[in-house]
């Protein structure tokens, strides 16, 4: 959230209004508000193939709380090991990273981990993700601590409407390659 | 006031014209690269930086001797004679390598009746971890539109290599690896010459036409 910079008064205003609700809030649930202020929200992920070694998990991450979070462990029963990843084109080229030290969630910020962009990776995976199969995973943060968080697995099909929905896919008209996730 | 007002329509109308030069020019070069296409000479289906990056990509790949995902062997042979599609992924892929997978079996099964004698190529850049069974089993459910090859690795990136595929296998801290790889999807014509590409960001549609457009060569 950033103060108008042009409207100073509307700003003021705005930010006072916004403090006393937030201190009214803190008040009112105290170290309630402290443990609920991450929320998970559109938590899906895509139906693998039999032979598939890893499935991709996307969600979005709000942060309601006054301090910045970090989501720096995620387990599922079906899988060895699950990690965050970046994932971009350079040009054709697919670069797949781990994110190493946990990803930040900024308070008062939402962290969007859809296709075309960071993921979880589901990893060693023990059953594949079947559509319409939803599936568990625990999320652990620094400060919210431990969140089970269910996913919804789409078909291939379903998964294509996603991406075009998230503005994955362009037409070739578009050269600009590189910046395909925001 | 009023100044302001004709220097404001003036750009606007220039901008107008702009765009409307820049849209004509593009149609222009399109429809010629179509045209081109269409006709036996071997010159790729797009411009450099059209969809898929295929600016300056070889003509021709290099022979190879691998093994296909049903075990048997496979050479350069297998692409002669036929309009063949060529893609480079691996098993550890989470999202470009299904998606890309599902999107070129759609667009075969979409072609029905005028699909004819196309064949299309999943290439494992992973073959260290993608045995023949493994890539067998990821494709299974597009196994009717796409056969699986792997092999060693060095063949397979001298293979990638001569297609302008890039493939470099990249070690992680954990002491796992991970695969930087090209995407895009080569189109190949019955000479087995490179044609054209697409990938996944690519529209269905206009991907649909380039494949339309090795099948007519
Ligand atoms: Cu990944």
């Amino acid at each position: 959230m950033k103060t108008n910079m042009t409207a100073p008064v509307t700003g003021l205003t705005m930010g006072l209004a916004m403090s006393l609700t937030l201190v009214t809030a803190a008040t009112a649930f105290g170290e309630d508000m402290h443990q609920h202020g991450v929320m998970i929200s559109d938590a899906w992920s895509r139906e693998t193939t039999p032979g598939a070694r890893v499935g991709g998990g996307y969600l979005t991450i709000t942060n309601h709380g006054m301090k910045d979070d970090r989501l720096v462990a995620v387990a599922a029963a079906h899988a060895g090991k699950v990690e965050v990843h970046t994932m971009t084109m350079k040009d054709d080229v697919v670069v797949m990273r781990p994110v190493e030290n946990g990803l930040t969630i900024p308070a008062g910020d939402a962290v969007k981990l859809a296709p075309g962009g960071e993921h979880l990776m589901f990893m060693k995976l023990s059953h594949p993700h079947v559509a319409d199969e939803p599936f568990e995973a625990t999320l652990s943060f620094e400060h919210a601590g431990e969140k089970v968080v269910v996913f919804d697995v789409l078909s291939m099909r379903e998964s294509m409407a996603r991406m075009v929905d998230t503005d994955d896919h362009h037409d070739s008209t578009d050269h600009s390659k590189e910046h395909h996730n925001q | 006031m009023k100044t302001f007002r004709i220097i404001l329509w003036s750009a606007v109308g220039l901008a107008v014209v702009v765009v409307l030069a820049l849209f004509w020019t593009t149609s222009q070069q399109r429809s010629s690269t179509a045209q081109t296409g269409l006709l036996s000479n071997p010159i790729p289906l797009e411009q450099p930086g059209d969809g898929a990056s295929s600016g300056n990509r070889p003509m021709n790949g290099s022979p190879f001797s691998l093994i296909e995902a049903n075990g048997e062997p496979i050479t350069e042979a297998a692409f002669a004679g036929r309009p063949t599609v060529l893609f480079f992924g691996f098993t550890y892929c989470p999202e470009i390598c299904p998606v890309s997978l599902y999107m070129l079996s759609t667009l075969i099964d979409d072609l029905g009746d005028e699909r004819g004698d196309l064949q299309a190529f999943f290439i494992s850049v992973d073959p260290e971890r993608d045995t023949p069974e493994v890539v067998q089993s990821y494709i299974s459910p597009f196994a009717h539109n796409i056969r699986g090859i792997t092999g060693d690795l060095a063949s397979i990136e001298a293979l990638a290599a001569s297609w302008g595929i890039f493939v470099e296998k990249v070690p992680l801290d954990d002491g796992d690896y991970t695969v930087d790889h090209g995407a895009s999807i080569l189109l190949l014509d019955r000479q087995g010459r490179f044609r054209g590409a697409f990938d996944h960001r690519d529209n269905p549609v206009i991907a649909s036409e380039k494949l339309k457009l090795i099948l007519a060569l």
